[in-house]
């Protein structure tokens, strides 16, 4: 060990020790060496560990690595994490004699263009149906995705070639990152992995019901706490109104989910796409241009979809457009009858 | 071509090489002028021209003023020498500033002639890169010419590589000929001294710009670009993190300029001598950015007559050096408040030392740990609150951030902040574990009074405050020094956050 005083005298005397240049240039080689590989071991045990059960984005990569022939996956936003119950849907699949498992991959604040780059691992898993979730705001000319969610997935899913376009610039790079550049860019990990292991082995707490959002579980819907009043449930409606506009043209969140939608088909995959429900005053401010547009573009897409934009008044949320649990339940019912119906046609 | 590029490393390596290669300090200071130009093209591009023009004519100058038969033509000299070396930093740093303040000076005389003739345009001038530096370094040779306290260089290659020198020629320290040629009379070898506190000081000056002022910096600029949404604690806590950002910023800028010149062979002076542990206004500008403070006092201060002159005209010296100091660092009236507020500051210090010096010499609890602690707090709380003129440039804002430093709303709620910054090391501590900054505060708080009590414990700190941390590695056995290189690479590569930003001291 390092001793004070020692270092004291050599401090005060000022006398180097004598070493060649040489000998030097390999203490600093080394050193850099030894760094380098404890970074690594750091990444690789504590940050990659940490990241796999905190990061839903990488369990749900881990969820595709397994066979779904059988079963329902179900994609979308909050909206879709909060508005349906995978129990409650194979409770009443169930009673109509359909024996299946539901998968609630849904994620926070997701659009067919962040979920695109899974694509192919989605396809790999090759379940029986996909259904996707949307709102106005998934079809809205926006890009302002997440972006570490394409840095942590980068070096397990492919980006085709001709998707590139309809990402920005950091979004393609992040995607498209070398494994030296992944192992570099995990570094921004390193606080929370830490945090986590304190927390989870020295401390030994649990969680907070936010955190558990990001957990392996795609059965449970993730519950938000905050039940609004109603006043403020017409405030947070009027919120980002801009991000409700869609236009005619097509953008690419649109070429997002119309690629989607062929890739799956392609592949004998059923799909079926859900207008999720809500709240009335988030509603009422859509403008008609926006719905006709919207609607269109779903008819374009060449599959069934059902429209429960306007089906439950505001007692069923807890804000803006995030189901309560008397919603979820009652929602979840008529998502299995969608999905019984589609068996049947199937069968 | 930036310090923190692996450009500069495979560039500072092929130097180093190159420079050994050859035995002839002729040889090895031709490639060193090279090299420092090729460095400033890669960073500034056609500015090299600049660059060359400023050493051109102060170079000519410095001969001229020398060989002047009289004191008459040699003052002329001066003077136009000074002007020449100040058109260029007057037009790239100044031009637009000045045409804004004659656009609203003239404005209410409403005469159009007068206004017709003044509408000078705005123009999208780039400041070129360390050109306040080095103009600075060029005027001061000339000076001290005239001065006669150095003779001129002989050999432009030397006066060339004194301007140029890569380490110093983007953010400084501002280097005196008299402390930078006087080296260049023997040829160059790499030491293995030199390559210990070199690599010593490099690595060193990377923790402090990457890991503690790029972390820093999220939290700052994210309090200062609204800061009318936050109360007193986010003001103060954004002027403590920006306080923390600039010095490590500008001290670790140096620390690497230091570095790659102590590899060289070529030493530049110190820049930072603990600031913040500064008693009063006038020891910090004896510690912060020493090159330039003693270059104003020596250029500036003493020639209006210093303290020469009777109280009033000390004050008003003080006064406009400070002033300039402000403007020195950028054309905003942000940068002209700061100066004058630090000549202010100095002032006030001056004009309460000369009364009231004796007074407090008589209490014994003001001469030692309690007392120094109150100096120091009390000092760096006005300078601090120095930094806020620094860093908001838009004066009503400034206003703001300054009556809540000053005056506290008492609305210390931590969630009041509410500020998201994940990016940061310090912000995401902050962000998952808000009690951090009560446990800091209490260990201050506890800290300081176990201080004020205990002789031992207060000579330790002082101890630990005051050590030289880069000599005292650089001269440890090389075993633990591997251990402090392997400890700050690695706290580079985990703590480097991913949104890195320029050193602050580049745009002056």
């Amino acid at each position: 060990m390092l001793k004070w005083n020692k270092c004291q005298r050599y401090h005060q005397a000022m006398e180097p020790d004598k070493a060649s240049i040489f000998s030097l240039i390999v203490f600093i080689i080394f050193s850099v060496s030894i760094a380098l590989s404890a970074y690594f071991l750091l990444i690789h045990f504590v940050v990659d560990t940490d990241l796999r059960t905190s990061h839903r984005e990488i369990a749900i990569l881990d969820f595709y690595q397994q066979p779904h022939d059988q079963d329902i996956v179900i994609l979308g936003s909050s909206y879709v994490t909060e508005g349906i119950d995978s129990y409650q849907v194979e409770k009443s699949l169930r009673e109509k004699g359909i024996n299946r498992s539901v998968y609630n991959l849904g994620m926070q604040a997701e659009t067919p263009l962040s979920r695109l780059p899974e694509l192919e691992n989605l396809i790999a898993s090759r379940p029986r149906i996909v259904i996707i979730g949307l709102g106005y705001r998934d079809l809205a000319n926006r890009t302002d995705i997440y972006e570490d969610r394409f840095g942590l997935i980068s070096q397990r899913v492919y980006l085709d070639e001709n998707y590139r376009s309809f990402y920005n610039e950091t979004q393609a790079d992040l995607l498209t990152q070398s494994p030296v550049e992944h192992l570099w860019y995990e570094r921004k990990f390193i606080g929370g992995a830490v945090f986590h292991l304190v927390r989870d082995r020295i401390l030994r707490e649990k969680m907070s019901g936010r955190e558990a959002l990001f957990d392996t579980n795609f059965k449970d819907p993730w519950l938000l706490t905050t039940n609004l009043t109603e006043e403020m449930k017409v405030k947070k409606a009027q919120e980002d109104e801009s991000q409700d506009q869609i236009d005619a043209d097509l953008n690419p969140q649109k070429m997002a989910l119309l690629s989607t939608v062929n890739r799956l088909r392609q592949n004998n995959i059923s799909v079926i796409i859900i207008s999720m429900p809500m709240n009335s005053y988030y509603s009422d401010r859509i403008n008609t241009s926006s719905r006709q547009n919207f609607s269109r573009y779903l008819n374009e897409t060449g599959v069934p979809w059902y429209d429960f934009e306007r089906e439950y008044p505001s007692a069923y949320f807890i804000d803006e457009g995030h189901m309560n649990s008397a919603g979820r339940t009652d929602f979840s019912s008529k998502v299995a009858a969608i999905i019984a119906d589609s068996e049947k046609k199937g069968a | 071509m930036e310090f923190n590029s692996i450009e500069f490393f495979i560039f500072l390596i092929s130097v180093l090489i190159l420079i050994n290669c050859l035995r002839k300090a002729y040889y090895q200071q031709m490639i060193l002028v090279a090299a420092s130009y090729l460095f400033y093209w890669s960073t500034s591009n056609y500015f090299v021209l600049l660059l060359l023009f400023i050493t051109v004519i102060s170079y000519q100058a410095g001969e001229a003023i020398h060989s002047a038969a009289d004191l008459v033509r040699k003052k002329v000299l001066l003077a136009a020498a000074l002007i020449l070396l100040l058109i260029p930093l007057g037009f790239f740093k100044y031009y637009n500033f000045g045409v804004e303040i004659l656009s609203q000076a003239t404005l209410p005389l409403n005469y159009y002639p007068l206004n017709y003739y003044l509408n000078l345009p705005i123009l999208g001038l780039l400041l070129p890169i360390g050109i306040s530096f080095f103009t600075f370094s060029a005027i001061s040779y000339v000076i001290d010419i005239y001065r006669e306290t150095i003779q001129p260089e002989e050999k432009f290659y030397r006066y060339a590589l004194f301007i140029s020198y890569f380490p110093h020629l983007l953010s400084g320290p501002i280097v005196r000929a008299g402390q930078f040629l006087p080296q260049l009379k023997n040829s160059i070898r790499l030491s293995p001294a030199n390559l210990k506190t070199g690599v010593t000081l490099m690595v060193w000056g990377f923790v402090k710009k990457f890991v503690v002022a790029d972390n820093c910096a999220p939290v700052a600029n994210a309090i200062f670009s609204h800061p009318t949404s936050f109360n007193s604690l986010g003001i103060i806590i954004g002027t403590i993190f920006f306080g923390i950002q600039i010095y490590c910023d500008f001290s670790g800028y140096i620390d690497i300029a230091l570095g790659a010149a102590e590899l060289v062979g070529l030493h530049l002076p110190q820049n930072f001598f603990r600031p913040y542990l500064s008693k009063n206004p006038t020891e910090f500008w004896r510690r912060w950015n020493i090159t330039l403070s003693s270059f104003i006092r020596d250029y500036i201060y003493i020639p209006l007559g210093g303290n020469r002159k009777g109280t009033l005209r000390t004050y008003f010296n003080v006064e406009i050096s400070m002033l300039l100091c402000g403007l020195w660092h950028g054309a905003a009236w942000n940068f002209v408040i700061w100066g004058g507020y630090h000549g202010v500051l100095q002032s006030v210090h001056k004009y309460i030392s000369g009364r009231t010096g004796s007074f407090f010499k008589k209490l014994p609890s003001l001469n030692i740990h309690l007392g120094l602690l109150v100096k120091i707090f009390i000092t760096q709380y006005f300078i601090f609150l120095g930094w806020i003129m620094f860093r908001v440039g838009n004066l009503s804002d400034m206003m703001y951030c300054i009556s809540k430093y000053v005056l506290l709303d008492f609305n210390f709620s931590y969630q009041s902040i509410g500020i998201k910054f994940y990016d940061s090391l310090f912000g995401a501590a902050l962000n998952l574990a808000p009690e951090i900054l009560l446990v800091l505060v209490s260990a201050c708080i506890i800290g300081l009074i176990l201080l004020v009590r205990n002789d031992v414990l207060m000579k330790k700190v002082t101890g630990f405050l005051t050590t030289d941390w880069t000599r005292f590695f650089s001269s440890v056995p090389n075993t633990y020094w591997m251990l402090y290189l392997i400890t700050m690479i690695f706290i580079l590569l985990c703590f480097t956050p991913s949104a890195g930003s320029e050193f602050i001291y580049y745009q002056f």
